[in-house]
């Protein structure tokens, strides 16, 4: 029962974070001056949908929130009121709070501000109540407000059926909810008690009557029961006259009466046990997953008959070729390699298909921009015209959740490093409202992601400046490429003042970390005066990569394509050694250092070390001596710490079409020359 | 715990039964619950920079897999590969995950039924001779002799981080 609950119950998060998506989008496009009724009508359900279900699961503060966010999105639908910038600050305010709550509820901590809350409730009914009612707004709204104030009292007869607690429901919370409405008069009945013998604790056999004496119309309390209204028989009836009196007295006991209802069915406890248990339950979960995420994922209909269709092809396939196999004479050798042909087939269309499912469109990331760069505009006093391009592009779900943070921190940083005030770009001569794109593109197996802003860009001179002072790079000579990389050093900040915005020299490099845990790449171009592109480069899936064979003291490795720059034959580079680093060969007018991968790896027959392969390490270039290049494959990542635990310099395994495991190389993971060499 | 929640559903024999296998002459025994399977010697991929004892990962069914040289792990001399070696999956609970693992010995021999009287504990004084604990009890069936073997310092040994390995024998 536990279980079932705690299913929904993250059903119904996962809901309400794409709720809360759908309302923050809304909301931008209301901002931008779109309030068109499909709008209104889209964001009002979103805060509806919330509110509902935050009242079912007990999400009280959630559901109140929302109510009054409701309660203004209302007007603005049914056009009694004009949208106006401050209420859609308002509704955005708490939209964030109602994130923080979420965010609580999944990690189950409190850290949401109530004060704040219910500080932002108050603003928000005051601006109801302020009511700046539209000219053209319709007559009869006022005469609505004044029927709306009457009390009236509400018979409202509330009969579950037997299987109400299986869904998860909990009618104690939705007594409680009616209770908000107005004071309450319940009364029970066990009149679908079955008697011992026909008990199922499973069941709900119980009834209840409420008489409520409220000012709500029939639809609130309706509204209450929105959730459960296919689980139940419900009926409201309006009764005259209400001995108004009477209710205060009897609001005092209603929620012992409630529970003391709901108390003696043993059936009962499952759901009122399940606002204590999560807690513990979900304390259990996180050491068997061994920190891993145990998110879920939602797939379109047509996403899985197409892979039940493919798996469908595969087995027909496989039965047709079992046939050829079985054959009592000689084999058909040509129908045998056609049907081989078949299954080659299939088998990478059900690969493409299954990574499909794994895809999602970089706009989930992308949708989190514009109200980002619109709060940091408003904060920074800049004018700033948010271009994204490229929002279909799909990437692997964990790259995407990933890549969220490094995102938001480069936008952050474009707009306050990258961009001008309005005064220095009028200088300048550039337009007043800065520029920054965001565009995203697959090219051959990699995603590119370009952040470019049309501000002022890296001052190579300031930054090296920095460097050395604080004691990042040495006095040696440097490139303009290589200081403009200088950026996502750890500690490095030009900013001369720690803003929230930015400035700390933290953000960078936890960028880059992000970047190349994904195994990806970034860098930086930039021009003095006219802008910046940052071009951040990552693999199309974490649990594929387009690998290098190569072959090193006779095994076979793998180097992942995307971190290969080029490959030289040793022979024909020049080399010299210099003591303390190593060798170091030239490539592209730069000493690289050489690394022999035997040696690093400690292999006891060492390699010949014929070819060097030049890859990206932490930003450096690092040569990788190697004995043979062998061809290029798709492969498989295992992980070797399944069943081991990681090895320096690997990210992971994979199984070779000979049915061995080849280790995949990490070059992002070697250690530096130097400390291997005093490690040795 | 794989050996708990097994054992509540299966009769309770299985709990007492016992692989054994030879190396170096001697027969060693193991729960038998916490083998998976028994493969035979094939080739494997080196792990670079490993201990002594991890002689390569393979291929369990798209699954890579440790295997280790029990030999080596357990101080005996060294032998080659003949037509009975064999590599004995086992699949056992370590730092709160199910890890698989395969042991290499000279041949499988049987499967014994061990009563508690017929097991006797580990004294203090063998703990000079095997100093990790890898033997965990003795054990005495039809008058033969077996070394029940201890898992669990075996495990943790071979799966530590290389740090912690450090830190520990410097």
């Amino acid at each position: 029962m536990d279980d079932d609950l705690e299913e929904f119950r993250e059903i119904f998060l996962e809901e309400c974070l794409e709720n809360v998506e759908l309302l923050e989008r809304g909301l931008m496009q209301m901002d931008a001056g779109e309030s068109t009724a499909d709008i209104l009508n889209e964001v009002f359900r979103a805060a509806h949908s919330i509110k509902g279900g935050g009242a079912t699961f007990g999400y009280q503060p959630m559901a109140e929130l929302t109510h009054f966010m409701e309660t203004l999105l209302d007007e603005m639908r049914s056009e009694r009121r004009a949208v106006v910038a401050d209420d859609v600050d308002l509704l955005l305010e708490g939209l964030d709070l109602v994130q923080a709550i979420l965010t609580d509820s999944k990690e189950q901590s409190i850290s949401a501000d109530n004060d704040g809350r219910l500080d932002l409730q108050l603003r928000l009914q005051a601006s109801v109540d302020s009511a700046e009612p539209r000219a053209d707004a319709p007559e009869e709204t006022e005469a609505a407000i004044v029927v709306e104030d009457e009390m009236r009292s509400w018979k409202v007869t509330f009969a579950p059926f037997e299987s109400f607690f299986l869904r998860g429901n909990n009618p104690l919370l939705l007594i409680r909810e009616l209770q908000r409405l107005g004071g309450c008069t319940i009364t029970k009945s066990f009149d679908k008690y079955p008697g011992w013998s026909d008990f199922d604790p499973n069941n709900c056999y119980l009834t209840w009557v409420i008489d409520i004496s409220s000012t709500s119309v029939e639809a609130d309390i309706r509204e209450v029961f929105d959730w459960v209204d296919t689980e139940c028989e419900l009926t409201i009836e309006q009764i005259e006259s209400s001995p108004a009196e009477n209710v205060a007295a009897v609001v005092e006991e209603t929620p012992e009466v409630a529970a003391a209802v709901v108390a003696p069915a043993p059936a009962a406890a499952p759901a009122p046990v399940a606002s204590k248990k999560p807690a513990p339950a979900a304390a259990e979960k996180k050491p068997s997953g061994g920190g891993a995420d145990t998110s879920t994922i939602r797939i379109a209909t047509d996403k899985i008959d197409q892979l039940i269709d493919l798996v469908g092809e595969l087995v027909i396939t496989q039965s047709m070729l079992s046939r050829v196999c079985q054959s009592q004479d000689q084999i058909d050798v040509a129908e045998l390699r056609e049907r081989m042909a078949d299954l080659e087939y299939h088998t990478r269309d059900l690969q493409e298909s299954v990574m499909q499912v794994r895809m999602l469109p970089i706009s989930s990331a992308f949708n989190r921009l514009p109200r980002l760069v619109r709060d940091l505009s408003k904060k920074l006093d800049k004018e700033i015209d948010l271009i994204l391009e490229g929002e279909t592009t799909e990437l692997d779900k964990t790259v995407l959740e990933r890549m969220i943070d490094p995102l938001v921190h480069l936008v952050r940083n474009g707009v306050d490093h990258g961009l001008e005030t309005r005064e220095e770009r009028i200088a300048s001569g550039k337009p007043v409202a800065g520029q920054l794109k965001l565009n995203a593109r697959q090219e051959s197996g990699s995603i590119i992601i370009d952040i470019t802003d049309d501000g002022k860009g890296v001052n190579p001179e300031v930054v090296l400046r920095k460097a050395r002072e604080n004691g990042i790079v040495g006095d040696e000579e440097l490139s303009v490429d290589q200081i403009n990389q200088l950026i996502f050093a750890p500690g490095f900040s030009t900013a001369e003042v720690v803003s929230d915005v930015s400035g700390r020299g933290v953000g960078m490099d936890v960028v880059r970390r992000n970047i190349l845990d994904l195994g990806g790449r970034v860098h930086v171009h930039s021009t003095l005066g006219a802008g910046t592109r940052v071009e951040i480069n990552l693999p199309l899936s974490l649990a594929i990569l387009d690998g290098q064979l190569v072959r090193i003291a006779g095994q076979v490795y793998v180097i992942p394509m995307l971190s290969i720059i080029e490959t030289l034959e040793i022979a024909n580079t020049e080399r010299s050694t210099i003591p303390g680093t190593g060798d170091v060969f030239q490539f592209r007018g730069e000493y690289l250092s050489m690394l022999d991968v035997s040696e690093f790896f400690c292999l006891p027959d060492g390699g010949q070390g014929e070819l060097i392969v030049v890859v990206e390490n932490h930003g450096k270039r690092v040569g990788l001596v190697i004995d043979e290049v062998l061809g290029q494959q798709q492969v498989v990542i295992k992980s070797l710490d399944k069943n081991y635990k990681n090895i320096e310099g690997c990210a992971g395994a994979t199984i070779m079409s000979d049915g061995l495991v080849a280790l995949i190389l990490d070059p992002a993971n070697f250690n530096e020359p130097a400390k291997l060499a005093a490690a040795a | 715990m794989l050996a708990e929640t097994m054992g509540n559903e299966l009769p309770n024999e299985s709990a007492n039964q016992y692989l054994t296998f030879l190396l170096n002459g001697e027969e060693y025994g193991i729960e038998i619950l916490k083998v998976q399977e028994i493969k035979n010697w094939g080739p494997f991929t080196p792990l670079p920079r490993s201990q002594p004892h991890v002689l390569g990962v393979i291929n369990l069914r798209g699954a890579i897999v440790p295997i280790l040289d029990l030999r080596a792990k357990l101080g005996l001399p060294t032998t080659d590969v003949t037509s009975t070696t064999a590599i004995i999956i086992i699949s056992a609970e370590f730092d709160e995950q199910i890890r698989t693992l395969g042991l290499v010995v000279d041949s499988v021999s049987e499967v014994y039924q061990l009563l508690p009287d017929n097991i006797q504990k580990t004294s203090e004084a063998n703990r000079t001779v095997d100093p990790e604990g890898y033997i965990r009890a003795f054990g005495s069936v039809d008058e033969k002799f077996l070394i029940l073997l201890n898992l669990e310092p075996i495990f943790a040994s071979t799966l530590q981080p290389d740090e912690m390995l450090e830190a520990a024998n410097p």
